[in-house]
């Protein structure tokens, strides 16, 4: 008995009576609209923002009616012009814009070198200690930045804009401005920054490399140096060009750092030069600003993209037997110790420590039994103005520590759960242009740096708009930026995790009888609590010590842990202000320490793909 | 009861020319053990999860007892969880999450059971699968065996009248293939469900099923008897796919394929090809009507049975053959014999490759087109 009988061949369905099908099935299952909903509050939380922005640049803003000679909204070339041709140029754009190209490169550069050495001492050699230097050196990672600019004060800070003075002062040498202020040390800062950076993207791929690849070109004849030429390098290369674009990617929208050691020195980049704008009422400027620092985010992280891909044509086939044999260092042992003990001195204890013993020391780098006192942390009615108790005793660090936590928490909270569920769309909408598009706007953010992100948010949300009220001044605008800024992180969780939780698991709650509701709540969230830990935790970290968004969005009502020790900062509080940053230091370790033991992953799976 | 009805179904895979399953037409009968046998590839396992409701179809229509699951020109879709289909997946997708009461337990809390009568039977299904005293245990700490039963008991749990099984047995071991063989034999019998199962593994289908449905390349090649399928292949591919060691073919051009049809009464014009069980020929030292001189290249025992490779190199092509035999051959190699075909074990296929049937032979059981009637149970 033969099955298929020509003779039988069925009446094909209609185009019409398809797509009724389709939609029928379609309708059985609320993923796609759920899809179409998160695309319409990524469009408005995302794409919105930062279309405003662009749009900003070419009209006439508020106040400039009579510098551009027309009326508000209308189409003009003017901010433009002001940034690239004229008088004003030099000063108040391309300076900034040669200053943040200076240090982005340089520290780039510095960072690429000396962490590409370390990551070979740390995973190609017998170096002694590598276990815990390779855990200690990432260290300066898991710290907000500005913390080692606030170091650098504590320690370098000379007379010329009064206050306490650095340690180094306060023994009685005279520092210049270049050391004290302005480029030198933000490059050093910011290669100290990104050096684990390297060591954690460099370091992976160098593990990843098995010794054999090398061990067959030796068998094959070729010399030591032709082996790293040949066969090392190309295959290193995918990974150091990507840290070197991520790198110069984020030194771009760097405000912290700049901020705290250029500001004594007019020392200004593109990102303080937005901030200004910003708080001098020069919308249009700022969008200019804003609209540079995002060009350059995107075309660098697009280059990365597509260098990736371009790298994943010669991905290491086999990889089973990875085997990495470390070379002996021989002689050179103590020396390859000694630099990585000493980066580790330089880049964790003497920040930290100096932070530290500052928060206990009445006049700075003093040594003696009466100058140190704990009254910066508890003490009471001290010979200050303002701030009165020590830290822990004031209520302005609980309010301001309160905020942090509920404002950051619950934008966390939001974006890990939007990050899940974005996973989960991705991974199962029915129509693939839902899914790629809600991966490519959830990625979006990380493109654009913070500082321009958040005058995005101010641009669009300080007014009303429709039925949304205008946000300035209430936690909402830092809520909603928090959780747009943080989408990247969140949805790449949500993905990866969703991507491992295959088909047949929800399949066969389905058959069960199962609903979608019922499915979500039994099955995938419940499996997925891992993955969603994980996706709360990172931007809450990540919030908790992030400056940009805060800085532009927050305002007195909404003080939060960053804000607070950039005016202790700012009214030379410099104890109290080391205090709040080393509470921040601690919230962020102990953090992803917790993500680390949770996961049971180590950071640098977090940063590739 | 549950009958259930494939008319001309057609699934296309979005991104995909070629239909993945093309104009299928299958009924299978209340309480049928029917079971879809194809190389991997095929579109089984679309079928399954078609009936399930887990995949659509893009054309045609699949209905329970008459009522249409799913059907594309009337635009009528039930989703899965709506069908009450039992569907045991090839990974077993136990949750990951729950023990193994907590598994059990689910679909009857979806069916909002009393606590009481769902107790029971978990109690009942853990001992009727043999897995008492794995209640308290997670998934991951089982055997592949152990979460294969907690995944049929899963499923038995809330009584489907119709059970799909994606490759059951593909993930045990031999040992366990067979306990679970004879199992799944014994629910069929037990619970009277209609059963569905799918699979790449002929002998599994063999053992198992009342019924089978060959598939190749998405679409059905036979539906008959284990018996029918073996003994009364539709076609070439099917004659190929079911056997082992597979069943010799020459070209019906070559000398040795006119020897050995030479025995049959009417010579066929129109056969393109010869096809010859292993099993199904003898080999001696006296010559006869349809007897093959051969030369023996090869014997190879398999425990129990033998393998004998003959070589016939009288014309200009030379044939290989196989033969499988139960008692050890007296032949070393290099033994010129003669090899006598047995006449049911010789199959010819014409340029279609569909099976014309010898003088003395019939062609598949004439049961109603495209039919697959119940059985009896093994």
């Amino acid at each position: 008995m033969i099955a298929a009988d020509p003779s039988q061949s069925p009446q094909a369905a209609s185009a019409f009576q398809k797509l009724r099908h389709r939609l029928v099935v379609a309708s059985t299952e609320p993923t796609l609209f759920v899809g179409l909903l998160l695309l319409m509050v990524f469009l408005w939380l995302i794409a919105m923002p930062l279309l405003t922005i662009f749009a900003d640049i070419f009209t006439v803003q508020i106040g400039d009616e009579p510098r551009t000679g027309g009326t508000v909204g209308d189409w003009t070339f003017y901010y433009l012009e002001r940034a690239f041709a004229s008088r004003m140029s030099q000063l108040i754009f391309l300076q900034p814009l040669w200053n943040t190209l200076k240090i982005a490169l340089t520290s780039m550069v510095l960072a690429l070198v000396i962490g590409s050495i370390l990551s070979w001492l740390l995973v190609r050699t017998d170096l002694m200690g590598r276990g815990w230097l390779s855990t200690a050196l990432v260290i300066p990672f898991m710290l907000p930045a500005w913390t080692f600019a606030l170091a650098w004060t504590t320690l370098f800070k000379n007379a010329t804009i009064g206050g306490q003075p650095g340690w180094v002062e306060g023994m009685g040498y005279q520092l210049p401005d270049w050391v004290s202020y302005g480029a030198f040390p933000t490059i050093i800062i910011m290669t100290l920054n990104y050096i684990p950076f390297v060591i954690l993207l460099v370091g992976n791929a160098l593990r990843r490399l098995d010794s054999q690849l090398e061990d067959a070109g030796r068998m094959l004849g070729a010399s030591q140096s032709t082996v790293a030429l040949r066969i090392v390098f190309p295959l290193m290369r995918p990974a150091v060009m990507s840290a070197a674009l991520l790198m110069f990617a984020d030194a771009i929208g760097e405000f912290s750092v700049p901020y705290v050691l250029g500001l004594p020195v007019q020392f200004e980049t593109l990102a303080t030069s937005l901030y200004r704008a910003i708080g001098t009422q020069q919308t249009g400027m700022a969008a200019v600003f804003a609209g540079v620092i995002m060009v350059i985010g995107i075309v660098t992280l697009t280059i990365d993209t597509w260098m990736m891909r371009e790298a994943r044509r010669f991905a290491i086939i086999g990889g089973k037997g990875a085997m990495g044999r470390r070379q002996s260092l021989g002689l050179l042992q103590l020396p390859a110790f000694a630099l990585a003990g000493m980066m580790f001195a330089i880049a964790v204890i003497i920040p930290l420590g100096a932070l530290a013993l500052s928060t206990v020391m009445h006049l700075p780098g003093r040594f003696e039994l009466s100058n140190f006192t704990l009254d910066y942390w508890i003490g009471t009615n001290l010979d200050t103005i303002a701030l009165r108790n020590g830290i822990l005793l004031s209520s302005e660090f609980w309010s301001a520590a309160w905020n942090s936590v509920r404002i950051v928490g619950s934008a966390s909270l939001c974006a890990g759960l939007l990050g899940l569920l974005t996973g989960y769309i991705v991974v199962r909408a029915p129509m693939r242009g839902v899914s790629s598009l809600l991966r490519q706007i959830t990625f979006f953010p990380y493109l654009v740096p913070g500082i321009a992100f958040a005058a995005a948010f101010l641009t669009l949300f300080a007014v009303p708009h429709g039925p949304i009220p205008a946000l300035y001044g209430t936690p909402w605008i830092l809520l909603l930026a928090l959780i747009a800024d943080q989408m990247p992180f969140a949805s790449r969780a949500g993905i990866s995790a969703m991507t491992q939780l295959g088909h047949d698991v929800e399949d066969s709650a389905r058959i069960a009888g199962a609903g979608w509701l019922r499915r979500m709540r039994s099955i995938v969230m419940p499996i997925q609590k891992g993955a969603l830990v994980t996706a709360i935790l990172m931007p809450f970290i990540s919030g908790i010590k992030g400056v940009s968004l805060f800085i532009i969005l927050a305002v007195p009502a909404t003080d939060v842990l960053t804000t607070f020790s950039i005016r202790l900062i700012d009214y030379n509080y410099t104890q109290a202000a080391n205090a709040v940053v080393l509470m921040i230091t601690m919230i962020a370790l102990v953090g992803t320490l917790v993500i680390n033991r949770i996961t049971g992953t180590g950071l640098a799976q977090g940063l590739e793909s | 009861m549950p009958q259930i009805t494939l008319s001309n179904i057609t699934k296309t895979y979005a991104g995909s020319n070629a239909p993945a399953v093309r104009n299928v037409n299958l009924t299978v009968e209340d309480g049928a053990f029917m079971c879809v046998l194809g190389p991997s590839g095929c579109g089984k396992s679309t079928i399954l999860r078609m009936i399930s409701g887990l995949e659509t179809l893009t054309e045609g229509e699949i209905a329970v007892d008459g009522r249409a699951l799913d059907n594309v020109a009337t635009g009528q879709f039930v989703p899965p969880e709506k069908r009450g289909i039992g569907l045991v997946f090839q990974s077993y997708a136990l949750w990951p999450h729950m023990t193994v009461a907590a598994n059990i337990e689910f679909g009857l809390k979806l069916q909002n059971m009393p606590t009481k009568a769902r107790k029971a039977r978990v109690a009942e299904m853990v001992k009727t699968l043999r897995i008492e005293g794995l209640e308290d245990r997670y998934p991951a700490q089982l055997s592949g065996g152990q979460q294969q039963r907690v995944a049929l008991a899963r499923t038995l749990a809330v009584t489907p009248g119709i059970l799909l099984l994606d490759e059951p047995l593909s993930n045990l071991d031999a040992t366990l293939r067979l306990s679970m063989r004879a199992e799944l034999s014994r629910l069929h019998r037990e619970f009277g469900t209609t059963i569905v199962f799918v699979t790449h593994d002929q002998w599994e289908a063999m053992t198992l099923a009342t019924q089978i449905a060959v598939m190749s390349k998405g679409e059905l090649q036979q539906i008959g008897t284990p018996d029918d399928i073996y003994a009364r292949p539709a076609n070439r591919f099917v004659a190929e796919f079911i056997g082992n060691p597979p069943i010799n073919l020459i070209p019906a051009s070559s000398s040795a394929a006119q020897v050995l049809i030479s025995a049959a009464p009417t010579s066929l014009a129109d056969v393109a090809m010869i096809g010859l069980r292993p099993e199904g020929m003898v080999l001696n030292t006296t010559d006869g009507p349809g007897a093959l001189p051969v030369v023996i290249s090869e014997i190879l025992p398999t425990g129990g049975a033998w393998m004998v490779e003959v070589t016939y190199a009288n014309g200009q092509t030379p044939a290989h053959l196989t033969h499988t035999t139960q008692s050890p051959p007296p032949w070393r190699v290099g033994d010129a014999v003669f090899l006598h075909p047995q006449p049911h074990a010789l199959h010819a296929f014409d340029h279609t490759g569909t099976r014309q049937a010898l003088p003395g032979q019939t062609t598949p059981t004439q049961t109603p087109l495209l039919r697959a009637s119940a059985g009896e149970a093994l």
